[in-house]
């Protein structure tokens, strides 16, 4: 994602999303997770196929790698999901089972793909410093700036 | 001094039929503090050999390869490499496969993890620590390859198509990234070499382009870039230069 | 004391005895035939040369039946070691051996030899060094298949060794103490409860072993799988993992595996203090490296000589046992034997077939990780160990000796293909059989078009081994010893044992031998292999 963000940077600010996908020889499907990810954080403006850099996508790509992830962490521990899994690891001693956190996921969100939403959750999760996981115990724990 | 020099190296293997298999001919180039190389030629024209020749893992059957005056006559220390299928231990976590980076150094281990972590830090992976390599995506991979790499304070860097096994999203980060590594004088090797078979990226990066020829890969010309950083992707001038090269290799 | 409670507690005591004796032969082979394996395997996997010679040498000596060296190595070690006790044991510590050293040894080549070339250069590039290589890039590439193939050989071994136990029952010089001997002699003096006991308490042992030791050992092993095997699920923590964590909760202490892994990380800690060699040490350690060069040398030349006139002594016996009229006759029989084994095995097999293949399907994906652990045991129990048990039934059935023979066969084969069956129908991928069923394809056609072939692999690969298996097995279900009867069927195994324990011939013991070492090699190649790669090339999942 950091990745389409410095290109947008490149094109001062704005662009076709299909000129970056004829650029990078690739589909437009394929960077659609990259642009979604983007989008939901808040970093890009999408409007009929072009795609804007906000001025939180501008702070993000000025900083190091520590402040992005702070930024990170900022923007994700407000979404209602992670605000519900720190209270709900916070419950647990600051930990919990993978197993536990798809049992949980199942039961709150029953329409959803509960283990791949788990697999996303440790992924954006340990960017962000939100979460650890330990996967030989298989456990889930709370990050260090959560 | 020259920091490297490679004087008529040729490397040649025994093959089944009477005559070797010439991989690598009559080879003179130098490397100084600074340069930042990329050596580009056809597939199969020994680009890889010749780094693994250098760094000291591949002896070459004719001249000889100088680091600091002195022959390399096996790996050599202060020299790191990065490759292409990232060659990660898979049964070590992203903090041990950095720490292996020192292995060879005689420091303390409480040493070790406090430079791992710090380069943890600057690479971006952390959050990450307790992974293993199983669980990153690709370009995270590289990033611990060229963080175990880097850990160690090479004078020398050498990258083996780092970015090839990438998708070309990742690959353009990460080699914003990389730039960003060279100019930092506090955490950049003395120098760079890399092989590549992108021209652009060859273009983009470096400040020389060493072009090699079809097997057995002798240099046909060493292009100096001096284009001024931050280089901008889509210049015309980029274009030229690539197209240059291109045509020699073709 | 009473007179009953004292009868029950040396009943006890002999029994625990038997068992301690077993189980300390059990773990000299293990070790034994890792220090063989992992310094074997590596080797023929980093050199080329090697392993044109290692890798030959360790096919043929796979495909020697392992039981039909039993009697050949208990002359051999009798004739070395002069008393027949230790004689015994060694040949017994030796067989069991030969049960798990070439398949660690295999696994140890497979898994060097995957690791990928730039790993290796990599190492070079970290300046490693040999030792670095083998501690950080050998051995651990070596972990889950050493694990797993060491959980099976353990379970094979305990199949050989009770098998053993049993056979030397029969002469008094041979004898060994043992839980296999334990149980039947208590069957054959008709004291079924006692043999009972006995076989409760090697279940127990199983039980036991697999979760203070196989079931651990399983779980650390999950951290060295390759991407390739690890990018499927990593699958539920196992029942062990599961009751620890139950555990855990109950009383509230820090896992336990991780206090298990620091004290280890301690360990070795204080392992690499104490023995980092200094200068002066490794001067001397070479020293030592020669002088125990020296030692064995001349102790294998000492012994050499004082058998020198043993070895005459059997020279001679070679000879005679040329001359003895029953060898021709023996040796005539020897094809319709050969003939009459493989049949017997074919029917086997088919019965293994019949009841593996709808078992394992049903399994595979419904069953839970207790179930699998449960089947684990059930496999690990030697069938050997249950052999007196089975005779006592069937053998008064009709055709009760066939049928006997057939039954005790099965039981050296199924759980082979059982397993392999399993995970081969785990393998695979689930969306694959979703699709199908998508495209209309139920019942018969979904079996014929999608799930038989997929399995195939696995189907070859477990025959193969249950084929192994029931070569093996025929060796003590063709001659079976009952009630002081000898009973037998025609076949080659009941021959072998004819020609150890009754003739002891040792040629003609040697001749069967190689017939069925050969017999074996040529099916493996001819019919086994071919499939194998035919199937490989059609089926196969990327």
């Amino acid at each position: 994602m950091a990745g389409l963000l410095e290109i947008l940077e490149d094109y001062q600010g704005k662009v076709d999303a299909a000129k970056i996908a004829d650029e990078l020889m690739l589909e437009l499907d394929d960077i659609l997770p990259a642009i979604e990810a983007a989008e939901m954080l808040g970093f890009i403006k999408v409007d009929s196929g072009d795609l804007t850099l906000t001025d939180k996508g501008k702070k993000y790509l000025a900083g190091n790698s520590m402040q992005r992830k702070k930024i990170l962490n900022q923007v994700l521990s407000r979404t209602g999901l992670f605000k519900w899994l720190i209270e709900q690891l916070k419950k647990g001693g600051n930990e919990m089972s993978k197993e536990e956190l798809i049992t949980l996921l199942e039961e709150e969100m029953p329409d959803v793909d509960a283990a791949k939403m788990v697999k996303w959750i440790i992924e954006w999760g340990r960017h962000a410093l939100i979460v650890r996981y330990d996967s030989n115990s298989q456990t889930i724990r709370l990050g260090e700036l959560a | 001094m020259l920091l490297l020099e490679l004087r008529n190296v040729t490397k040649s293997f025994a093959s089944k039929s009477a005559r070797p298999f010439v991989v690598l001919e009559h080879i003179t180039m130098a490397v100084d503090r600074g340069d930042f190389v990329c050596i580009v030629g056809p597939s199969g024209c020994g680009k890889s050999t010749l780094l693994r020749i250098v760094c000291g893992l591949i002896p070459p059957t004719d001249g000889q390869v100088l680091y600091k005056g002195a022959e390399v006559k096996k790996v050599c220390d202060e020299m790191a490499m990065v490759f292409q299928s990232f060659a990660l231990f898979p049964w070590l976590t992203v903090l041990e496969n950095i720490e292996i980076g020192l292995y060879s150094k005689k420091i303390p281990r409480e040493e070790k993890k406090r430079r791992a972590l710090k380069m943890i830090e600057m690479i971006g992976l952390k959050g990450f620590e307790e992974a293993y390599p199983r669980e990153l995506s690709g370009g995270m991979k590289q990033r611990v390859g060229l963080a175990r790499a880097l850990v160690s304070d090479p004078t020398v860097l050498l990258m083996d198509e780092p970015f090839s096994s990438l998708d070309p999203l990742t690959a353009t980060h990460l080699r914003e990234e990389l730039v960003d590594f060279w100019l930092n004088p506090n955490v950049a090797p003395d120098s760079v070499i890399m092989v590549t078979h992108s021209v652009e990226e060859a273009v983009y990066l470096a400040n020389r382009v060493i072009v090699l020829s079809h097997r057995p890969g002798t240099i046909l010309k060493e292009v100096p870039i001096d284009l001024p950083r931050p280089r901008d992707p889509r210049s015309d001038k980029l274009y030229t230069l690539v197209d240059q090269i291109t045509s020699l290799i073709a | 004391m009473q007179p009953q409670a004292e009868g029950l507690l040396t009943e006890t005591l002999l029994l625990l005895s038997n068992l301690s004796y077993s189980l300390l032969r059990q773990f000299t082979a293990l070790i034994l035939s890792y220090l063989f394996a992992i310094p074997y395997g590596i080797v023929a996997a980093r050199s080329r040369r090697a392993e044109s010679v290692m890798l030959p040498i360790l096919d043929i000596l796979q495909s020697v039946p392992i039981l039909g060296f039993f009697p050949v190595a208990v002359l051999f070690f009798i004739a070395i070691f002069g008393g027949s006790r230790l004689g015994v044991e060694l040949a017994a510590i030796f067989l069991i051996f030969t049960s798990q050293a070439w398949n660690l040894a295999f696994s140890t080549y497979e898994s060097v030899s995957a690791i990928p070339n730039e790993l290796f250069d990599a190492s070079s590039a970290l300046r490693l060094g040999r030792v670095g290589r083998i501690m950080k890039l050998y051995l651990p590439s070596c972990v889950p298949k050493l694990v797993y193939n060491g959980m099976m050989s353990w379970a094979g071994g305990w199949y050989f060794l009770v098998a053993a136990e049993m056979i030397t029952i029969g002469s008094e010089e041979y004898k060994v103490a043992g839980i296999g001997s334990y149980i039947a002699e208590a069957t054959y003096s008709g004291n079924l409860s006692h043999a009972l006991l006995g076989l409760g308490a090697l279940i127990f042992s199983v039980v036991m072993v697999d979760l203070l030791l196989w079931a651990p050992l399983r779980d650390y092993a999950e951290r060295f799988r390759y991407e390739a095997f690890a990018a499927q699920e990593m699958g539920q923590p196992t029942f062990y993992l599961r009751s620890l964590k139950w555990l855990e909760k109950r009383l509230r202490r820090p896992s336990l595996p991780t206090v298990r892994l620091r004290s280890l990380e301690k360990t070795k800690e204080i392992i690499s203090v104490v023995y980092t060699p200094l200068p002066k040490v490794k001067a001397y350690l070479k020293f030592v490296r020669i002088l125990s060069i020296i030692l064995v040398a001349a102790l294998v030349s000492l012994t050499l000589l004082y058998q020198y006139g043993e070895v005459i002594k059997s020279v001679n016996g070679f000879i005679k046992s040329l001359k003895e009229p029953q060898f021709l006759i023996e040796l005539n029989l020897l094809p319709q034997a050969l003939f009459a084994s493989i049949a017997r095995l074919g029917l086997a097999y088919a019965a293994s077939l019949a009841w593996t293949l709808p078992l394992a399907a049903w399994l595979a994906w419904r069953a839970r990780a207790a179930a699998f652990s449960l089947l684990g045991v059930l496999a690990s129990i030697p069938a050997t160990a249950l052999f007196p048990l089975i005779i006592n039934v069937t053998i008064h059935l009709p055709y009760g000796l066939f049928l006997t023979s057939i039954i005790l066969t099965m039981t050296g084969m199924q759980w082979y293909i059982l397993f392999n069956l399993i995970g081969g129908f785990r393998s695979i991928p689930s969306d694959t059989v979703e699709t199908a069923r998508s495209f209309g394809l139920r019942g018969l056609s979904l079996w014929r078009k999608v799930k038989l072939p997929s399995v195939m692999p696995a189907l070859i690969t477990g025959s193969i081994t249950g084929w192994g298996g029931g070569w093996n097995a025929l060796i003590v279900s063709e001659y079976i010893n009952y009630g002081g009867e000898t009973y037998t069927v025609l076949g080659l195994g009941s021959m072998l044992d004819k020609a150890a324990y009754e003739l002891g011939n040792l040629t003609l013991l040697l001749i069967i031998l190689v017939t069925m070492t050969s017999t074996i090699m040529l099916m493996n190649r001819v019919i086994w292999r071919r499939a194998y790669h035919y199937v490989l090339d059609r089926y196969r999942f990327e």
